[in-house]
């Protein structure tokens, strides 16, 4: 029995029956003595044998199970340069899409012109996917021709009332929701995807963002097609091109930093023929990001301090819920 | 039988009460209080909180102090109410508004909490619970009021995520400028201590307790044919339900002996139906819906063994219950539930299905039902009136420490952080300001003095009508017999 361990529990349990208080003296009377004469008696981190030190003793063992920063990593700096080439291309993905409608608004880029290219990036970008995913097959590139398929059709059977939706709004709510829109798009698109952390494409909320801009700025073009031109470029850079670099990200890092490097150029080339202002900022922040931010996220590291220890909530992984997704 | 045990309990007061003026008329330095104990959980809500707060108000009555409870208006319970022993409960009019905590007001309070303080004498104002809101603003006007505060951390908390992020904040703050804390076991201490950046001395760990006269076994209850494991929680996530799920079909097919019976009630409720349902389990996992506490002890002894699969738990008075109904005790090792019953009550089992599905396979195995024992010996281990004297060896401290300033107290608060800091300051300053204002406006000769519940002529009042109800009973017997 555990009350043979402690002396002091041993006359608890013998003069239970007595009142409480003439017991209290007791249990001091015997503190004393244990204290005296043997004051080796171990403390025991448990609750269920009275011991003999004050319940405010603190044991050298104090916090002996605190972990600090268990889930340490030490970043290497130019793995977090890669890493942030995936913010890049999403921003300079929705500006080159801006640029486009600029051009298709203007009409610098006839509808020839526009149609083709966007019908080139398609096939460019269904062969690159059947050649670098494994899981790929005939049946899965046939199926998904039927998707796209549809999903045009769909879109060119609408593009009359997409382009009359928004067309009694005056130009700059125009600009400014389209503005809003896309900085929404980017706060939440799922740049775990992109940059091959994970393997379903979750970011409904960037996703109708950046279409409901399209519909916006569609309101602001002059036909029918150049409206269907448009929020098909949608479709493929917001949609379609996300699988596509998450592809590339898996498949090879020198394919994953060509794509950024022949993205920004391409982006800033074109911003400097619209705005020179503009394509100075826009340098800025991709420089910003891809080299700033890495040597300010590994300068921060130090200040880390994540304390885990016994009281944390443990967290379950259910046999029978996973069964169910 | 019940009228047995309640003329018992009484019986036992009296010796008590009666120990206590020994005492003190004997000259002994036994110093009794007037604590207020201050939080948002009391009756009618139900838990721990609230059976913590009561059994040991009862048991510090018992000891000749006189406590009074405050805490918000549950529904139309509000203004001042007596319990059991004339233990006085102030329902003041503040609206809770999420799980039962009052909306935070900060100052609001302060009029009515000052009132009541001067009209019931307190000496020490203990509060409890870091959700409390009441509680939070209490501990600050009490020390701006010069009281002496202790708190009471009933529960853990982690670092990350945001929701006790902002609660550590609060009680860094709150606790700034206490005189004492307890806690209810020892990783609740080192919890408590690294969350609102103590010093260790101040911190006391006073587990919690049970009252073993309510919590007996009963052998005849069981069915000799079964192997009863019960669960006792509300079915919540936090409690572990999901691994329950995992482990009961299992451990159905292991054992056709065993039997499940699960109390509580929860959104979780509807996966263990839909168990039950999928695996064909209706005749062997009972579920019973929501339990009355008075009623746990009758679904605890139809049971060989608990099983508890909390994710965190700072003391868990469920498996205590359990223990002292003579049930064997499997849990989950989280929290402070390693330091509170001895390995031969309890197999500890990581919070992972496979791991407590075998430490429950191995505990049917080796089943051996000797409840009396385990009851007596959770019977020495826990006891309200041990907690009641370690509390007061608390106030003891708390009352001893010397009145700070309020140049001290700004100083203790400014260390709070760079901003957060400044803000305390500020809080505590307004908080100071309102007080010479009260002072001023209302004061306190003005405010009259309660009278205290007669509570020595209450029970010997008590006693005597016992006693000719007594005597009445046997003289009525008597005349049967003849």
């Amino acid at each position: 029995m555990s009350c043979k361990v402690c002396p002091y529990c041993g006359n608890e349990l013998n003069k239970s029956e007595h009142n409480h208080i003439e017991n209290n003296n007791n249990n001091n009377n015997s503190n004393n003595q244990i204290n005296n004469s043997q004051g080796i008696v171990k403390w025991r981190k448990i609750l269920y044998e009275k011991q003999a030190y004050s319940d405010n003793y603190t044991d050298e063992t104090f916090l002996v199970g605190l972990v600090q920063n268990a889930n340490f990593i030490k970043y290497d700096f130019w793995t977090v340069v890669m890493d942030s080439f995936t913010v890049s291309q999403q921003i300079s993905a929705v500006i080159l899409f801006v640029i486009l409608f600029f051009h298709a608004l203007r009409q610098t880029l006839t509808l020839p012109v526009l149609l083709s290219m966007g019908v080139v990036l398609l096939v460019a970008g269904y062969i690159v996917i059947s050649f670098i995913d494994p899981t790929s097959n005939f049946e899965s590139i046939k199926d998904s021709i039927l998707h796209v398929i549809l999903l045009f059709g769909t879109v060119y059977a609408l593009s009359p009332v997409l382009r009359t939706l928004t067309n009694s709004f005056s130009d700059d709510t125009i600009w400014a929701l389209t503005f809003i829109l896309l900085l929404a798009s980017l706060f939440f698109h799922d740049y775990g995807y992109t940059n091959n952390e994970s393997t379903k494409f979750s970011a409904p909320v960037s996703l109708n963002a950046a279409i409901f801009a399209s519909v916006l700025l569609g309101s602001r073009l002059t036909s029918n097609i150049h409206v269907f031109v448009l929020i098909s470029y949608a479709i493929e850079i917001f949609a379609l091109f996300p699988i596509v670099r998450h592809h590339l990200k898996r498949h090879s890092l020198e394919m994953h930093v060509g794509l950024t490097i022949i993205l920004c150029t391409t982006c800033g080339t074109l911003l400097m023929g619209l705005n020179t202002l503009l394509a100075l900022v826009y340098i800025g922040i991709i420089n910003v990001i891809t080299f700033v931010c890495p040597i300010w996220l590994i300068f921060i590291q130090k200040y880390k301090n994540e304390i885990n220890g016994p009281w944390d909530e443990a967290s379950v992984t259910s046999q029978s819920a996973a069964e169910n997704w | 039988m019940e009228n047995h045990n309640s003329h018992n309990t009484i019986q036992q007061i009296e010796d008590s009460t009666m120990n206590t003026s020994n005492i003190s008329s004997g000259g002994n330095e036994k110093r009794t209080y007037n604590i207020a104990m201050v939080s948002d959980f009391f009756f009618p809500n139900m838990g721990g909180v609230e059976e913590h707060l009561y059994q040991l108000s009862q048991c510090l009555i018992k000891r000749g102090n006189k406590v009074i409870i405050i805490t918000h208006c549950y529904g139309d319970r509000f203004g001042i109410r007596y319990v059991t022993n004339g233990l006085k409960v102030y329902y003041i009019p503040q609206a809770p508004f999420y799980n039962q905590s009052s909306f935070p007001t900060l100052y609001f309070t302060f009029p009515l909490f000052r009132k009541i303080l001067l009209r019931e004498k307190i000496d020490i104002v203990h509060c409890h619970q870091a959700f409390s809101t009441l509680a939070h603003e209490s501990i600050l006007h009490a020390r701006t009021m010069g009281y002496n505060t202790c708190f009471t951390d009933h529960s853990l908390f982690g670092f990350a995520d945001a929701s006790s992020i902002h609660m550590n904040k609060l009680l860094k703050f709150t606790l700034s400028d206490i005189s004492h804390v307890i806690c209810v076991s020892n990783t609740s201490k080192e919890n408590t201590v690294l969350r609102a950046q103590l010093e260790p001395h101040l911190v006391s760990v006073i587990p919690n307790a049970v009252d073993t006269t309510q919590f007996t076994p009963d052998p005849s209850k069981r069915d000799p044919d079964k192997i009863n494991i019960v669960i006792l929680s509300r079915l919540v996530y936090r409690k572990g339900i999901d691994l329950i799920i995992d482990i009961i079909p299992n451990i159905c097919k292991k054992f056709p002996k065993a039997h499940f019976i699960i109390g509580g009630d929860g959104p979780k409720r509807v996966e263990l139906e839909e168990m039950r349902e999928k695996h064909q389990l209706h005749d062997r996992v009972e579920l019973l819906g929501s339990v009355k506490h008075s009623n746990v002890r009758n679904v605890l002894v139809r049971g060989d063994i608990f099983l508890n699969s909390s994710l965190t738990e700072a003391f868990c008075i469920a498996i205590v219950e359990a223990a002292s109904c003579g049930l064997y005790v499997v849990s989950t090792k989280v929290g402070g539930v390693p330091e509170v019953l001895p390995p031969h009550m309890i197999s500890l089992a990581q919070p992972k299905s496979d791991d407590l599905e075998e430490k429950l396979t191995m505990a049917i195995n080796k089943l051996r039902y000797v409840p009396v024992e385990t009851h007596e010996q959770v019977k020495s281990m826990y006891d309200w009136n041990d907690v009641a004297r370690r509390t007061e060896a608390v106030y003891d401290i708390v009352s001893k420490t010397p009145k700070v300033s309020l140049l001290e107290r700004l100083k203790r608060f400014v260390g709070c952080g760079l901003w957060a800091g400044k803000l305390n300051c500020l809080v505590v300053g307004l908080d100071y300001l309102f007080w010479r204002f009260l002072e001023w406006y209302s004061p306190r000769e003005d405010i009259d003095e309660a009278i205290d519940f007669p509570l020595n002529d209450y029970l010997q009042l008590k006693h005597q009508q016992n006693l000719i109800k007594q005597d009445q009973t046997s003289s009525s017997s008597n005349n049967n017999t003849k």
